[in-house]
């Protein structure tokens, strides 16, 4: 059993729990031509994105690929080449400058029947009328599965696929809930098991419903076409942006668990890691199997052993090192549990012996302990502040830079939960986290809750469950999103 | 409107008298007669149209702001009609338009070697004062003693009734019960169930570095606010550890009076069943206000208790609904918890915790052994850009202030009845 760690440390003669607060500015972004802000939107209408001028992976024209029924296919299409012209804003909602060669994006779609794979009415009944929900999913599966190969096999493959769903299939195959002896209750999603799918032809994919395409879909229209073509940008290869002010030489690592797709034990779990390097770019990794079993243990986040500790970060600092040609000055570790005795003592072994400088931080959203201000909006996004041996920092609530507030209810702040080694002080792994919270190249807004180290092990940790063991994972995040 | 001369020449000044438009360099004054010797040959260029109708006109800026120096590029005659064409107005956005004149007013600084006059661009500071939802335990008790126990479960313990208002809350681990009275005392409330001459005694202290007994502790101290939370009548609802207001009567709402941010006295719905607003028909679920609080160890001996209001939902006023079959309306209305409805809540919540005095009192017998939470909303300053003061919300922090009675009760603990608690200064400290 892996030995639990010791609670805050406590001594003598306590203070009173004042609260202490601090505020780090929003952090900026890089974008074309070193170009800098702190908005993905505002960035990249102004400067384009980032890769356009900074290395050699903007993509001058995308091939798209079109899956769906012959009329879905059309209006995929029509909707793509209209959005990619512009899409006006308003008042709350900037602009969408388009995916032209003159501007926005700088690039140009193409399409040509040759890429696109139409769901035959008679197939698409077929799936349609079985009964049975789990023998449905699986059909609907295969289906998309055998379009995948098609387009795979062919002399000219498209760089990135638009899967269109209809409302009929989103109804009735969308998800899957059963129970199978072997494994017990099983919760499937077509979404995840069309990525996991998808990523054994290395298509990159974006699925997009009825509902978007003939506006049924009430969000403001800019927005829709911010988030699909920055999302396309990066499964297309390039980066639309990248952070600014990181620590060079720092390899960010994130920890996440999942619990495997038809494992007999409800118990096992898998380990999975990103490490991230300075420019945002990341890599993802999968660990091994292990047993976790919630009561033995009184935890139910998994934790791992020394052994399992150690095999991890032997592997990402490979993997750093092959892809970067150097090792990384520093190893900052994020994850969402407190470090006990017997992962810290692993993760120490292999970074001393390699890296210099490391720390390993747990990250928890919690929301138990809030600020309140005496205004109608809550504390501002970047306010750091400590009860006593506590530290906490909202990455989400009040933008001064951009006079609002998104989201709807009162923001909770992260919680350090656990902090282990101090070579960089707790204001600039702060500053860091905040940073990283912007890194979501899925969505076009100002940062999210968690950094992406944490955040994309979620995300990843989902689809990877669909992945059997045999089969290893691409660790390109593009396939992911 | 015309541009006014103080705009002009901002935009003049910082443009170095050149075209603002990429690689073009023109330079935007000539030479020209004896008798008028400069020509000038620059023009400024609205980015957003001075005019709703002109070019990229469509924008919520006011007549006066799109003549302001933020809004006009320097450009020269053929560039000002090229980003104006027609053509290529999906070109030349709003955005583009001021990245043009930034990257060129930056490069004509760079060049030129200026010397800069500004110390930082970041927004200006202010200090603020914010509160949290956290409660600040100003006494903790200070010994556990846990003896064997003939009992194997915990319904089958009967505390005795030893003194009036006394809480005897209690756990059993490993065979033995633990409770914050001193077993070895034979009039002890489990007497009936403990060996008294068994008896252990751990400092509590003692137990906040041990994760195991922490844990203990921790529950120890849940089952207290079971206590609290009964004697005030609200409910426990177990799958979601928080505690609710119930009707007490079916089919009736309920309000408590309490002592709210802007008033002296106010009462408050605490169980209701909503209303559509059109018809004023009833809806067909109830709300309970209800909250969720947890004790948890800040470091350097000091406890904390966090109140995060909350919201139970019922069909009847008695019988839960799983949140799977609560209406988008009700979870909206469970997420719409803004800023200062928070505050509010909070601050109501500390009212009834404490009956509108100073501190939430859980009496355990003897004084250092008492439990006792603060009401005062634990507050610190920051320093930040602050939120404009147009969004401000009314505020008056109530500070509780001690009436002869709640005065006596503080009071009547500060008896020492222990000679080992000599010296132990903490105490001291967290009474005053």
């Amino acid at each position: 059993m892996t030995a639990r760690p010791a609670p805050p440390s406590v001594s003598p003669a306590g203070s009173p729990s004042l609260i202490a607060s601090t505020y780090f500015p929003e952090p900026l972004l890089q974008f074309a031509d070193d170009g800098l802000h702190i908005d993905p939107k505002a960035g990249i209408a102004r400067y384009g994105p980032r890769s356009w001028t900074a290395s050699g992976r903007h993509p001058t024209r995308l091939r798209v690929g079109l899956i769906g029924t012959a009329e879905l296919v059309e209006a995929a299409r029509t909707w793509m080449r209209s959005r990619a012209e512009g899409v006006r804003g308003d008042v709350n909602n900037p602009e969408f400058p388009g995916w032209m060669p003159d501007r926005g994006f700088f690039s140009s779609l193409e399409f040509d029947d040759a890429w696109n794979e139409e769901l035959g009415q008679t197939e698409l009944r077929q799936v349609l009328e079985i009964k049975s929900q789990k023998d449905r999913f699986h059909a609907a599966l295969t289906l998309f599965e055998t379009k995948f190969r098609q387009l795979a096999e062919r002399d000219s493959v498209p760089d990135y696929v638009v899967i269109a769903l209809s409302d009929q299939i989103v109804a009735r195959c969308g998800t899957a809930d059963y129970t199978s002896k072997e494994t017990g209750a099983v919760h499937r999603d077509l979404r995840r098991a069309l990525k996991a799918s998808a990523m054994k032809f290395r298509m990159p994919t974006q699925i997009v419903r009825a509902p978007t395409l003939d506006g049924r879909d009430r969000t403001p229209p800019s927005r829709i076409a911010w988030n699909f073509f920055t999302a396309m940008y990066c499964k297309a290869g390039g980066y639309p942006w990248s952070p600014y002010g990181l620590t060079p030489g720092t390899c960010y690592v994130g920890i996440g668990f999942y619990r495997p797709l038809g494992s007999a034990a409800a118990t096992m779990q898998t380990s999975l890691v990103q490490a991230f390097d300075e420019r945002g770019e990341g890599l993802v990794l999968r660990g091994h199997e292990f047993e976790w079993d919630p009561n033995k243990t009184g935890s139910r986040s998994p934790h791992l052993t020394a052994d399992g500790a150690h095999q991890l970060m032997a592997l990402v600092l490979e993997r750093y090192e092959s892809v970067m040609k150097q090792t990384p000055a520093r190893v900052v570790v994020h994850k969402t549990s407190r470090y006990w005795p017997d992962e810290r003592d692993g993760f120490r072994a292999v970074i001393e012996s390699r890296v210099r400088r490391y720390d390993l931080m747990a990250l928890e959203a919690q929301s138990r302990v809030r600020l309140i201000t005496t205004s109608k909006y809550p504390p501002l996004r970047g306010t750091r502040f400590s009860f006593g041996e506590l530290d906490y920092l909202y990455t989400t609530g009040y933008i001064p830079a951009l006079n609002e507030f998104h989201g709807m209810h009162v923001p909770a702040p992260l919680q350090v939960a656990d902090h282990v080694g101090q070579d960089s002080s707790r204001d600039t792994l702060l500053r860091e986290v905040l940073a990283l919270t912007k890194l979501n190249w899925n969505s076009a807004a100002l940062g999210g809750l968690l950094p992406i180290t944490i955040k994309f092990s979620g995300l990843v940790g989902e689809i990877m469950r669909e992945i059997p063991a045999d089969r290893e994972p691409l660790p390109q995040f593009k396939f992911y999103i | 409107m015309a541009v006014p001369v103080a705009q002009q020449r901002k935009l003049t000044q910082r443009s170095g008298n050149i075209c603002a438009f990429p690689e073009c360099g023109l330079l935007l004054t000539a030479q020209g007669t004896p008798e008028d010797p400069v020509v000038v040959l620059g023009e400024m260029a609205h980015i957003v149209a001075e005019s709703p109708n002109g070019p990229r006109g469509d924008s919520p800026l006011t007549p006066e702001e799109r003549n302001r120096y933020e809004n006009l590029i320097l450009l020269c005659n053929q560039h000002h009609q090229l980003i104006d064409s027609e053509g290529a107005l999906a070109k030349y956005t709003v955005e583009r338009l001021h990245a043009m004149k930034e990257a060129h007013e930056q490069r004509i600084e760079r060049r030129l070697g200026g010397r800069s006059n500004v110390s930082s661009d970041l927004p200006p500071m202010v200090n603020d004062t914010v509160y949290s939802n956290v409660l600040p335990v100003t006494q903790m008790p200070r010994y556990i003693y846990g003896a064997p126990c003939s009992a194997r479960r915990e319904n089958e313990v009967r505390p005795a009734a030893t003194s009036a208002g006394m809480m005897t809350p209690f756990i059993l681990r490993e065979g033995r019960l633990w409770a914050f009275q001193d077993l070895r005392d034979t009039s002890n409330p489990f007497a009936d169930v403990v060996a008294c001459t068994e008896t252990e005694r751990f400092s509590t202290k003692e137990w906040w570095t041990d994760p195991d007994r922490l844990g203990w502790y921790v529950a120890l101290l849940n089952r207290s606010l079971n206590k609290l939370t009964g004697r005030l009548g609200l409910r426990l609802d177990h799958d979601h550890h928080r505690y609710y207001f119930e009707p007490e009567a079916a089919g009736v709402e309920r309000s408590v009076p309490y002592r709210p941010l802007n008033a002296s006295r106010a009462t408050r719905s605490v169980v209701w069943q909503p209303k559509k607003r059109a018809t004023g028909e009833a809806r067909n679920y109830w709300l309970h206000r209800a909250v969720s609080l947890r004790f948890f160890l800040i470091g350097d001996n000091q406890w904390c208790l966090s109140v995060r209001p909350e919201l139970r939902v019922t069909s009847d006023g008695f019988e839960s609904i799983q949140a799977k079959y609560i209406g988008r309306q009700v979870t909206r209305k469970k997420s719409r918890l803004f800023n200062h409805d928070l505050l509010g809540e909070v601050q109501f919540w500390r009212d009834f915790l404490g009956r509108s005095t100073p501190r939430i009192f859980f009496p355990f017998g003897t004084d250092r052994q008492n439990l006792i939470v603060s009401t005062s909303l634990s507050s610190g300053q920051v320093r930040w850009p602050g939120i404009p003061a147009e969004h401000d919300m009314p505020f008056k922090n109530v500070e509780y202030v001690d009436d002869l009675f709640t005065w006596a009760e503080a009071e009547g603990l500060s008896e020492d009845d222990d000679p080992a608690d000599e010296g132990d200064e903490d105490a001291e400290e967290m009474l005053r």
